[in-house]
């Protein structure tokens, strides 16, 4: 706990720091190359009689959204004179965005990744090695991302004094969530300002995946207070709606405490956590951010599930249309346009392309091998 | 005061220290969970703390998450726990208390939950995932049924943070030996001394002392500046090593006794 306070004060010190914000934005600008583009997309928009912008956060430098929060954090932590990293990961993209920080800023990294997760996602756990950082394989659990993060939770525990948990997304305990968007919110406050500059108005509808949340809320908090734009907050569906078999945490879930927050939580009726699957690992979590949580309560986002079929109907179909090889977690988003076709007819869309998908080929590829695809 | 505080009167009064090993319920299997359970308690257990397993146990060492997830593996109800101990408490003298992380005790619902604890004898409960600022509530119910909420404390809080967990504590305060999760350490940390008298100047609780506690030497020196030992990987980790051992019983039996004559 402690050391949690000591977080949520220099965290609220720091965030307020001119000097702080500058070098930030100094990093964002110069080295993850922000501002990302807002690209309209032509063909997918007349598919869908509609306009449709895409959020390029794919061109982030390491290829996602994840680098914005590890670069906010990773100058946080120096400036706490800690030494070393730790962090958990999925997909991958938060533990090659965090061991990419790492090198920048000269901190030792440790990356705790799922058994599961490190086999199918092999390409990023080689790029984490060869950024200098250590991976340790976890095994315990379900061996995905949950069981990554309680491994993290006990290292950081055990090292506090000179480390820093570098969390992925807006989960764990206080002040991480808020934390977390707040780094991340970036992205809405781009759009923001690009869709005004280009459209001249704010967009209908706006559209993220959401696993543990980073992406969504990062892409809707600046649009909270908006109340004419829509935001719709997609999960993993899976294969179906029994238990394990997806992890929409919002859509299926009830409230619970799991790794220091009281959110929406997938969980049996004995309160313990339950297995989940998605096709893509960045959202297999059975936990999610608190503040969506809340956002779903009051109704202010809807959240709804889009299966791993679809999402790879999505995948091929920006591919093709666009020229764009989304990331699974990404396809998600995209593959609600089909599901909302009819009611959207002239609005004008955003959706948060929130990484490229070089790192899923090899799912891709067992899937065509299977016949699943052409 | 509250059943675990006359206890501990009586223990300090006769000038001992406490002895309290830890189980993961139902760990390997109800029938032997049980028999460890009465052999804890015919060798002087003063309390016995059972851990309600959990799938994301984020304190607990490899050692107790194995226990936990070989129990989730084979099926577990709390349901099935409280009438477990509902009839074990009558014929053990020791003293209970529940461990278990939060969410489990949640998705029961924490008013019912106090009830029906008491009325299978739990004396107090240890929440290591419920930190001290979110704690107040839960602590009032669980004091209308007469359960004491055993608050940790660790090398890492700070002198405000312990007086003002002495202000709420109940029963005792459990001290975390280190910086870290459980699991048996081949060494105590050189700052332990020092630490525990820096506590015990700001508390006036009894304090028992818990993780990291390997062996008969470790717990010897423990019951040294303490008020009681707290044992639970080293308890767990002889099971997991004897599973397929016939005299399982016999070798926990011994270990235990070693335990409970060094503290």
């Amino acid at each position: 706990m402690e050391n949690l306070i000591e977080l949520e004060k220099n965290y609220f010190k720091f965030r307020r720091d001119r000097q702080f914000i500058k070098e930030f934005n100094y990093y964002l600008t110069n080295y993850v190359g922000r501002p990302t583009p807002l690209y309209f997309a032509e063909n997918l928009s007349r598919k869908y009689k509609c306009r449709i912008y895409l959020k390029r956060e794919d061109l982030c430098h390491t290829g996602a959204h994840k680098i914005n929060n590890c670069i906010g954090q990773a100058l946080l932590a120096k400036r706490m004179g800690k030494k070393r990293i730790v962090a958990e990961t999925g997909a991958g993209q938060h533990g090659v965005a965090t061991a990419t920080a790492c090198s920048l800023l000269g901190l030792e990294c440790v990356i705790y990744m799922g058994e599961k997760d490190y086999e199918r996602q092999s390409p990023n756990q080689l790029k984490m090695r060869i950024l200098g950082a250590k991976v340790v394989k976890v095994s315990s659990g379900s061996k995905t991302l949950k069981d990554a993060i309680n491994e993290a939770i006990r290292d950081w525990v055990t090292n506090v004094q000179i480390t820093h948990y570098l969390i992925g997304s807006v989960v764990g305990p206080h002040p991480y969530p808020i934390m977390v968007r707040d780094f991340q919110s970036i992205i809405g406050k781009e759009v923001k300002d690009q869709i005004l500059k280009i459209e001249k108005k704010l967009p209908d509808i706006l559209i993220a995946c959401v696993g543990g949340g980073s992406n969504s809320i990062g892409l809707f908090y600046p649009f909270i207070e908006e109340k004419e734009v829509r935001m719709i907050g997609v999960e993993g569906g899976g294969i179906g709606s029994n238990p394990g078999e997806h992890s929409a945490t919002l859509n299926y879930g009830t409230p619970g405490v799991l790794h220091g927050s009281y959110s929406y939580l997938l969980q049996d009726s004995e309160g313990q956590v339950m297995p989940t699957h998605s096709v893509s690992a960045g959202l297999d979590y059975p936990g999610v951010g608190p503040e969506l949580s809340y956002l779903k309560d009051i109704g202010r986002i809807h959240f709804d599930v889009v299966k791993d079929e679809e999402a790879l109907e999505a995948f091929f179909e920006i591919s093709r249309l666009e020229g764009i090889i989304p990331a699974l977690e990404s396809s998600h988003a995209l593959a609600y346009l089909k599901r909302i076709s009819h009611e959207i007819k002239g609005k004008l869309i955003v959706i948060n392309l929130s990484g490229r998908g070089d790192k899923d080929i090899e799912i891709i590829r067992k899937f065509v091998k299977e016949g699943k695809i052409e | 005061m509250s059943e675990i505080e006359n206890r501990f009167k009586l223990i300090l009064n006769e000038n001992r220290k406490a002895f309290i090993p830890y189980f993961t319920a139902f760990y390997p299997s109800p029938e032997l969970f049980r028999e460890l359970i009465r052999i804890a308690d015919r060798t002087g257990a003063d309390f016995i703390e059972i851990g309600l397993p959990f799938s994301d146990p984020l304190a607990d060492g490899k050692t107790i998450q194995f226990s936990s997830q070989w129990v989730l593996e084979k099926g577990f109800s709390l349901s099935g726990l409280l009438k477990e101990l509902y009839y074990l408490k009558k014929e053990i003298k020791a003293s209970l208390i529940l461990m278990s992380y939060l969410n489990p005790l949640l998705k029961r619902g924490i008013k019912s939950l106090a009830k029906e604890l008491k009325e299978c004898g739990v004396d107090g409960i240890v929440i290591p995932d419920l930190p001290f600022e979110e704690s107040i509530y839960i602590n009032e119910i669980f004091k209308s049924n007469d359960i004491d909420l055993i608050y940790l404390i660790a090398p890492t809080s700070s002198e405000q943070r312990i007086s003002q967990i002495d202000r709420w504590a109940r029963g005792f305060i459990y001290l975390v030996s280190i910086i870290g999760v459980t699991g048996m350490r081949e060494n105590l940390p050189n700052y332990l001394n020092e630490y525990v008298r820096r506590v015990k100047n700001l508390i006036s609780k009894p304090l028992c002392i818990g993780f990291g506690i390997s062996n008969p030497n470790q717990a010897r020196r423990i019951a040294q500046i303490s008020d009681g030992v707290i044992v639970g990987s080293a308890l767990m980790n002889l099971i997991k090593e004897n599973l397929n051992e016939k005299n399982l019983l016999d070798k926990f039996q011994k270990f235990i006794q070693e335990l409970r004559r060094s503290v």
